[in-house]
């Protein structure tokens, strides 16, 4: 039982680890705590739903549409909403964000109707036997997609021009623009990336959690947790975060009992908090707001 | 001798109480107009018939807002054709979410803002539990709510028409299935962590002693929970001969997906609200495949005249809607509320009336339910008599679709 507990919660982890690193990359450029996030990912997989039921479109080819649709809805976002009001304290930032969380939940609904829908699933059902536990194939697919995003990211954030300015204006912005870097420009990027991250969670979960406008709202809320407990700033932290909440969630299930789920992977969090306030990777006051 | 002053204040004043006389007045001959007769009750006018009911129009239970969409379909039908003794029924749908703090402000409104005349076809065990008393301690009817929890069943009162037989009696009788279809000695239970789930476990513990077989495991989960996947392995692993999954349609799917994952083949029973086309439809037919579910409906390709109707007015209302039971829970509430309105007469409406009426209904063949029989409630007497649909059905998923089964005490 321990080998497929372990293994159900590293694929459950690995779920909320998109979720969480892009609340992450956000919250490292623009002071925002992003609530909508889990929203851009409801209609990336409604917008893949679309291409490939309506449009009769194969999966990667919805993917694709899937994240540009995503990526221009945070463009869109970023100039719309956030860059009238970016010097405003963290408050209205974040009420912006929650704003914005119910628009798309309305529009979404509106849009695409209320009940849960099926995404149609394109992996082969038998599943796979990894450390003495059995994994669906969509769940291997999910979690190489979501290691193999976290590779880029290091990437571009280690040896990109753009990922380097990003993290200089994540130090520091005020210095960063004095360097020439343009900094509206790399929060501009910041909310296209979160864009991106959002499309690729909301197709790969939606084989998972159904596709729904309110499909992301649990994830949303382990994203975030996940991303508390790496530190807010830490990348590697939110992942560490979001695979040690899916494991925990699943242990407690397991050798606990169901009531104590949930409750154990937040108990964890607040002990963790208690002892280590800026998370397990964050600097403590790296910047007051 | 009176100051000009003085002279002109009293006439200025006379004048306004005269023009506030007209404005009230003038109101309250157009309120008397607008209710119609004078000891009609609340939310009645003389054109129409104001009813609520609250339901999961959003959130991760929306599948269920099916039994709103039934219920609206049959009153916009009955509209259509001229309304009942010349009113109108204004059905009344908000959404709660299946979230009980959202539902008590709803119905609060429902009823001191919106004077509702009663609340039909309302979803879900724990709203319904969480506004009971107070829906109750208002004196309003509530009829055929979506839930066979025991409150509701067994509340003590003549303003509830609960619509299907207690979750726990259900409970009992699925340990009986287990027992007699899948010959379990030990078995697993699933259930929903709510009123719902809760009360099916206390008619599992009945039926355990009864029919002597043994619960070696349950889990529960909630309803917005995005992985059940834990559930499932300790069931696996507890090796039970049988699982009844006490599962709302969302989360029965993620049951199915992870018990075919596993390639777990133990016999499995659902309870009758999970029996919905979006079982297989979320978690795929394979994983479906051999399932058992109660049902407490006739199947909508049913020859009977009723379920034909009632399919034509939802695909009519609804088209974009896949046939479901659960539809059919709020067609029932509606079609019982409507012919308790039609033998009412054209006269006044009140709610002590409708109760009345409504307990007189017996042995009527007009609605999506074979025969409704109401029994007389009498005050301190639990609700239980007044069970809008008694009796419970079996049917298995197979070859891709739900095919009727009768076990063997049935026979």
């Amino acid at each position: 039982m321990f080998g497929q507990l372990f293994i159900s919660g590293v694929a459950t982890g690995a779920l909320y680890a998109l979720t969480a690193v892009a609340v992450v990359v956000v919250f490292r450029n623009t002071r925002t705590i992003n609530l909508a996030q889990g929203d851009f990912a409801m209609v990336g997989a409604f917008a893949a739903l679309v291409f490939i039921k309506d449009f009769g479109l194969n999966y990667y080819v919805a993917l694709f549409g899937a994240v540009l649709t995503c990526v221009l809805l945070g463009i869109a976002f970023e100039r719309i909403v956030m860059r009238p009001i970016a010097d405003s304290d963290w408050l209205t930032l974040f009420t912006a964000t929650l704003g914005m969380y119910y628009v798309l939940h309305g529009v979404a609904g509106w849009f695409w109707g209320r009940d849960t829908k099926a995404f149609p699933v394109t992996f082969d059902p038998t599943p796979i036997e990894v450390i003495g536990g059995l994994v669906s194939q969509g769940h291997v697919i999910n979690m190489a997609w979501a290691g193999g995003i976290g590779l880029m990211l290091f990437w571009f954030f280690r040896y990109t021009k753009q990922g380097i300015a990003m993290r200089a204006v994540t130090d520091d912005p005020d210095t960063a623009m004095l360097m020439g870097i343009p900094v509206r420009f790399i929060v501009l990027l910041t909310w296209g990336m979160a864009g991106f991250l959002a499309a690729f969670a909301g197709v790969l979960l939606a084989p998972i959690v159904y596709v729904a406008p309110e499909m992301m709202d649990e994830v949303l809320i382990k994203g975030y947790v996940a991303a508390v407990f790496g530190g807010l700033y830490s990348i590697p932290g939110a992942i560490l975060g979001a695979l040690m909440i899916g494991i925990t969630e699943n242990m407690a299930g397991g050798y606990l009992g169901s009531h104590f789920k949930t409750a154990t992977a937040f108990v964890m969090i607040v002990v963790l908090l208690a002892f280590r306030p800026q998370g397990l990777f964050g600097i403590q006051k790296r910047r007051e707001f | 001798m009176v100051d000009p002053f003085f002279t002109r204040e009293v006439k200025l004043v006379t004048n306004i109480i005269r023009q506030l006389i007209t404005v009230v007045g003038s109101l309250f001959v157009l309120t008397m107009f607008q209710s119609g007769h004078a000891s009609d009750g609340p939310g009645i006018s003389k054109d129409q018939i104001l009813i609520c009911s609250y339901q999961p129009m959003t959130g991760k239970v929306s599948s269920y807002f099916r039994m709103g969409k039934g219920a609206d379909a049959w009153f916009k039908h009955v509209n259509e054709n001229g309304g009942i003794n010349g009113r109108m029924i204004k059905f009344k749908m908000v959404d709660d979410k299946y979230e009980p703090a959202r539902t008590k402000n709803i119905v609060k409104r429902f009823i001191e803002r919106d004077k509702c005349f009663a609340i039909v076809a309302p979803l879900g065990s724990a709203p319904t539990k969480a506004v009971i008393d107070y829906i109750v301690s208002k004196d309003v009817p509530l009829i055929g709510a979506g839930t066979g929890a025991a409150k509701n069943v067994f509340y003590k009162s003549r303003n509830v028409f609960p619509l299907y037989p207690p979750y726990d009696k259900e409970g009992t009788d699925l340990v009986r299935f287990t027992k007699e279809v899948f010959n379990a000695k030990k078995i697993g239970v699933i259930y929903q962590n709510d009123a719902s789930g809760k009360t099916h476990l206390k008619g599992i513990e009945v039926g355990l002693k009864q029919y002597g077989v043994e619960m070696i495991a349950a889990e529960g989960y909630e309803p917005k929970e995005v992985d059940l996947s834990s559930q499932v392995i300790k069931m696996k692993s507890a090796n039970v001969d049988a699982l009844i999954c006490s599962c709302a349609p969302e989360p029965a799917a993620k049951v199915y997906t992870e018990r075919a994952k596993l390639g777990w083949k133990a016999p499995v029973v659902n309870v009758f609200f999970g029996k919905s086309p979006k079982v297989p439809e979320l978690a795929g037919k394979g994983a479906v495949d051999g399932v058992y579910f109660a049902t407490i409906f006739r199947e909508w390709d049913d020859p009977n005249e009723h379920i034909q109707k009632a399919k034509a007015i939802l695909t009519k209302f609804y088209p974009e809607e896949q046939h479901d039971a659960v539809h059919l829970w709020g067609f029932t509430g509606a079609q019982v509320f409507s012919e308790a309105v039609k033998r009412m007469g054209s006269g006044p409406i009140t709610r002590a009336k409708l109760l009345d009426t409504l307990e007189g209904i017996d042995n009527w063949k007009g609605s999506v339910v074979p025969v409704v029989n109401i029994g007389e409630v009498k005050e301190g007497e639990e609700a239980i008599k007044h069970l809008l649909v008694p009796s419970m059905n079996y049917v298995v998923y197979k070859g891709g679709k739900f095919q009727p089964f009768t076990p063997p005490w049935m026979k």
